[in-house]
């Protein structure tokens, strides 16, 4: 409940800036599109439902007998996520107003407006997860610039790929969003690099394989390796074609693009409820089913992962590249990119295994 | 097309997850596995971030009766309680149960001995150490019978996916 609320979440999120910015975007370098003003309430909304879950989760689990209420009005007067979660109410219902009483939806100001009430909501939910911990200030700047980074670029994809209309300019239109998107990934590259070294030491990043934190962390960053595929045949690949067939329809793959991000924002979702790797998570809670599934050695009882290829991860190694370049090749083909997007599921599967599997 | 293959480079170390280092026990008073020989009449723990209201801990001895613990204040990152009488000669353990400031509750144990020396003989005491030496690893994981599963499992995957990548390759091929 908590994974899916949280997917949700970061997809209301996309939404309202993806829409937002698109609308800003001159006519003439954007395919026909409009979003409706009731996606962007529904979205609203969302973001208070969503957000308020793990609230609710912490009630049920903190109130002894029935004082539900009583355990909320503690949760929200005192505990740091209950006072952010307020003031993404807050915020959310001034941002509801202005989408319902802000007459001409054409207007800049209608944009510039809502851009501003959500980035207050973002850095409330920054807020939320970063008010405690030890050097929390930098920790919250660089979650927000990557959170806003993510939304920019998969808000923009996201409401391109599913809310136009056919897709005419769509040459213009690539030729400002790759510098966009190629930007926006760097951005969340780096701070990515920098939330990483908070919970762990690159040196160990191996080793947090045994957890099942390491576990959705490997499978997140395979995961990227399809996504970079995408990124690289909706954009150089696609404005080939479409130069030489203009009647090519790009959207089916850029909408496969964004399936994929939905499975990343899914596994950052799980790993967010799982504890950070050390030694002590790994003495409590013990390695992750799925790792001790696969993994064929004895020793489970050092946090200590060593790699070496053998015979079986090799060939497993060599089929996940294999399917990378069919996902190509079917692109090439003209072939349904929904079959391509099961090929990169299989990708991350097999490639998921064959580094499993040299563990030594 | 170079931009691109550069950020592939880098992309095994990005994307890390936007959650938070989750409020872990930071030190406590007494330690795990510690022998208190003195006096006991406070218990304090230390935590890595700020802890919620509602955040408690509970004292059990050896036959996991609960031995009443007064007022359990908590301040910031740390939760003191103090002990209605000192604590006599016995194994106990002090079992957390917290919320940190992310909102996720977290729990744990820490187990100590209490040894007032007034009749006990050397040997005893001996014994009562090495209990507390092997308690904290007695929960060890035993994940050894599923290793014959996974190992039949892996030659079938291999065959599968070289099926899947013939059939498609052909299929693609098929097409114009």
């Amino acid at each position: 409940m908590n994974i899916v609320s949280e997917v949700l979440l970061y997809l209301c999120f996309s939404i309202l800036v993806g829409s937002f910015l698109i609308s800003l975007v001159p006519s003439s370098f954007k395919p026909e599109i409009h979003v409706q003003r009731r996606v962007q309430i529904i979205a609203t909304v969302g973001i208070v439902l969503f957000s308020f879950i793990p609230i609710l989760l912490l009630v049920m689990q903190l109130t002894k007998g029935d004082n539900y209420v009583g355990t909320l009005q503690m949760i929200l007067n005192t505990f740091e996520i209950g006072k952010a979660w307020f003031f993404t109410f807050i915020v959310a219902n001034m941002l509801f107003i202005f989408l319902l009483w802000f007459d001409d939806q054409k207007n800049k100001i209608y944009a510039y407006g809502g851009l501003a009430f959500t980035f207050l909501l973002i850095l409330g939910l920054g807020w939320a997860s970063h008010a405690s911990s030890v050097g929390h200030i930098k920790g919250f700047i660089i979650h927000t610039s990557h959170f806003i980074a993510v939304t920019v670029w998969v808000g923009i994809l996201i409401v391109v790929s599913w809310f136009s209309k056919g897709f005419s300019n769509w040459l213009k239109f690539l030729k400002w969003f790759s510098p966009v998107a190629i930007v926006c990934f760097s951005i969340t590259v780096a701070s990515g690099i920098g939330l990483m070294t908070f919970v762990m030491d690159f040196k160990t990043y191996t080793d947090t394989w045994m957890l099942s934190y390491g576990q959705l962390l490997l499978i997140k960053h395979l995961l990227i390796i399809p996504l970079i595929v995408y990124a690289a045949i909706n954009s150089l690949l696609v404005k080939k074609k479409l130069i030489q067939y203009p009647s090519f329809n790009p959207r089916p793959w850029s909408k496969v693009e964004s399936l994929i991000v939905l499975l990343i924002f899914s596994v950052t979702a799980a790993l967010s409820n799982q504890s950070p790797p050390s030694e002590n998570t790994f003495k409590n809670e013990g390695p992750s089913g799925l790792f001790s599934y696969f993994y064929q050695g004895q020793n489970l009882q050092v946090m200590q992962v060593e790699l070496a290829f053998n015979a079986t991860s090799f060939s497993l190694f060599v089929l996940s590249i294999l399917l990378i370049g069919l996902t190509i090749y079917a692109f090439l083909k003209k072939a349904p990119a929904l079959i391509t997007f099961f090929l990169s599921i299989l990708f991350v599967f097999s490639s998921y295994l064959a580094l499993i599997l040299s563990i030594t | 097309m170079k931009k691109i293959i550069l950020v592939s480079f880098i992309f095994m170390f990005a994307f890390a997850n936007s959650a938070w280092a989750h409020t872990g026990l930071e030190s406590s008073n007494p330690e795990s596995g510690q022998v208190v020989t003195e006096e006991l009449n406070e218990i304090s723990l230390n935590f890595e971030g700020k802890i919620e209201q509602s955040s408690t801990f509970e004292l059990l001895n050896s036959n996991g009766e609960s031995i009443p613990v007064e007022n359990i204040s908590i301040n910031e990152n740390q939760m003191i309680g103090t002990l209605a009488m000192p604590l006599v000669t016995d194994s106990y353990e002090i079992a957390w149960m917290i919320v940190g400031a992310d909102g996720h509750p977290i729990e744990g144990t820490i187990p100590f001995t209490v040894e007032i020396s007034s009749a006990e003989t050397t040997e005893d005491e001996e014994v009562e150490q090495a209990e507390t030496i092997a308690a904290p690893s007695t929960d060890q994981i035993d994940e050894t019978e599923e290793d014959e599963s996974s190992s039949n499992i892996i030659p079938i995957i291999v065959i599968a996916l070289i099926v899947i990548i013939g059939g498609v390759f052909f299929w693609l091929r098929r097409k114009k």
